[in-house]
């Protein structure tokens, strides 16, 4: 039997609310917003729904009329949702990544700050399974959870003004991948070949909120060898 | 078919934008000014959302290849035809074969809207027109671009004739409501939101503007939650951003406002230095 939360409303506009989680972290809590939200999906008149770590947003289609009777029926469907399976099943991703230069540009750096070999990170980044909590700040970017916290680093506190596409980085508690050309105040470790932001997608995304990805280290041939 | 014999600073192609795409990161983009944009096309006699120009600061100059009609709206430009004749803002007119519209300088507002009768044609992306950063090929025009719109149908109606107005351009009070993390400011701190006048900043784009003086402020931080255009966050140090049309899907910074969607448009509107009040409102 799962977990049960306490969740509240929060009026947002003229057509959108927030249905909040409490204020942390949890892999359960993530568990909860998905399977009501893939419920949502099927009962609810939208535009767009999305989460974060304890947030959902629902944009609908037209204005609110009357928000208590909304969320009345909001947390009768959560209640419904509850006894449901999540219907959306997670994939497991393995990602290619070569952590040498001149790709993993900040390594030396972390390496000497927080006196753990460069290959000793590249283990730590390698061997863990993170898990996608949500998609957001780019187009398809991951927030992924589960960094090893040995290898946590804060964020530059001058940011970059150009981090090439396919980018892997770590900024304090987090770790993921540029998934297009951006400003950012990460640092660097290494490069994926893989797009996470592909057109040809009908989502636009290769990952998805639930789903898990691990890293793996390949050599800068073995990357040249993706890229033909 | 209109050639783009200069580009203007940053002219773009919009629609109302996206939808479906944010759980995949993806903006929803669109009209900075809807209204205004809404507008231009109401004049032809277009579905409100057809797709057309934005344009900001200097416009593009535009060479038709074909007949049509056109209508501008939103932020005072004096468009000039073939280099001789000003022609109407808020009005729809005929555009010959071969005629060469040059858009100008924005003078009052910040965003000018150029519909086309019929609407421009253009790749869909994702659901929709509109250029932006990232998602399209191309975020703005370049020289030398040629759109094509609908072609001129020969029982052409204009639709309704309006008075040039420029109270969206000019209102200086900017509608809200409280946001999610309101709560957590001080009574002093909600006084002197209420009661600063705030200027927006030369670094403010499609994306976000950012707005000054800084609210000094000691909000806890926030894991990230979705954002919408009109989101205002506030920093640690007291930096005031509104996320507007371009935002991004998601955002760490305490939420302290939301604009109306009415707001969203006034404040689209304002140049960099322009001043406004936020106006609290209720649903």
């Amino acid at each position: 039997m799962s977990k049960k939360f306490e969740i509240s409303f929060f009026r947002v506009n003229e057509n959108s609310l927030y249905i909040n989680w409490e204020n942390i972290v949890s892999s359960e809590i993530l568990f909860d917003i998905r399977r009501f939200e893939s419920y949502l999906r099927k009962k609810i008149r939208y535009t767009d729904i999305s989460h974060a770590y304890n947030t959902i947003l629902i944009q609908f289609n037209s204005p609110i009329t009357d928000f208590n009777v909304a969320c009345e029926e909001l947390r009768a469907l959560y209640a419904q949702s509850q006894d449901l399976p999540i219907d959306e099943e997670s994939q497991h991703w393995r990602i290619p990544v070569c952590y040498q230069k001149p790709y993993a540009v900040d390594l030396e750096k972390m390496s000497i700050e927080l006196k753990i070999s460069e290959n000793e990170i590249v283990r730590r980044h390698t061997k863990q399974v993170y898990t996608v909590y949500f998609i957001g700040f780019l187009p398809g970017f991951s927030y992924l959870g589960g960094l090893d916290p040995k290898i946590q680093f804060p964020r530059k506190s001058n940011p970059r003004t150009r981090i090439r596409k396919g980018s892997v980085g770590i900024g304090g508690s987090h770790t993921g991948v540029y998934t297009v050309e951006s400003p950012g105040g990460w640092n660097i470790i290494g490069f994926t070949p893989i797009h996470f932001f592909d057109y040809s997608l009908e989502s636009g995304c290769l990952t998805k909120s639930g789903d898990t990805v691990e890293f793996f280290e390949i050599s800068p041939d073995q990357l040249k060898d993706y890229q033909k | 078919m209109i050639e783009v014999l200069a580009p203007g600073i940053y002219t773009s192609i919009q629609d109302s934008g996206r939808e479906g795409y944010y759980s995949s990161g993806i903006p929803k983009t669109g009209f900075m000014d809807r209204q205004s944009a809404q507008l231009a096309n109401l004049i032809l006699n277009n579905k409100p959302d057809a797709t057309l120009l934005e344009l900001t600061a200097q416009g593009p100059v535009l060479e038709f290849h074909k007949d049509t009609h056109i209508a501008i709206t939103g932020a005072i430009v004096s468009p000039l035809l073939n280099d001789k004749h000003e022609i109407p803002m808020f009005k729809a007119v005929s555009i010959k074969k071969g005629d060469v519209l040059t858009l100008g300088f924005t003078f009052i507002g910040s965003y000018t809207y150029l519909a086309v009768e019929g609407g421009i044609l253009s790749p869909n992306v994702f659901g929709s027109q509109s250029m932006s950063r990232s998602v399209t090929k191309f975020f703005r025009l370049r020289r030398g671009n040629k759109l094509n719109f609908v072609p001129k149908s020969d029982d052409y109606e204009h639709g309704v004739s309006i008075k040039l107005n420029t109270d969206i351009l000019l209102k200086k009070e900017v509608e809200v409501f409280v946001g999610a993390d309101f709560g957590g400011l001080s009574d002093k701190q909600v006084d002197i939101l209420f009661n600063t006048e705030y200027s927006v900043l030369n670094s403010s784009n499609r994306g976000a503007y950012a707005i000054h003086p800084l609210l000094k402020n000691n909000l806890k931080p926030i894991l990230s939650v979705p954002v919408l255009p009109g989101t205002v966050q506030v920093t640690p140090s007291g930096k005031l951003f509104v996320l507007m049309r371009n935002c991004q899907t998601s955002g760490g910074y305490p939420r302290i406002l939301q604009l109306s969607e009415d707001g969203i448009n006034v404040l689209a509107q304002k140049q960099a230095n322009s001043k406004f009040k936020f106006k609290l409102i209720d649903f």
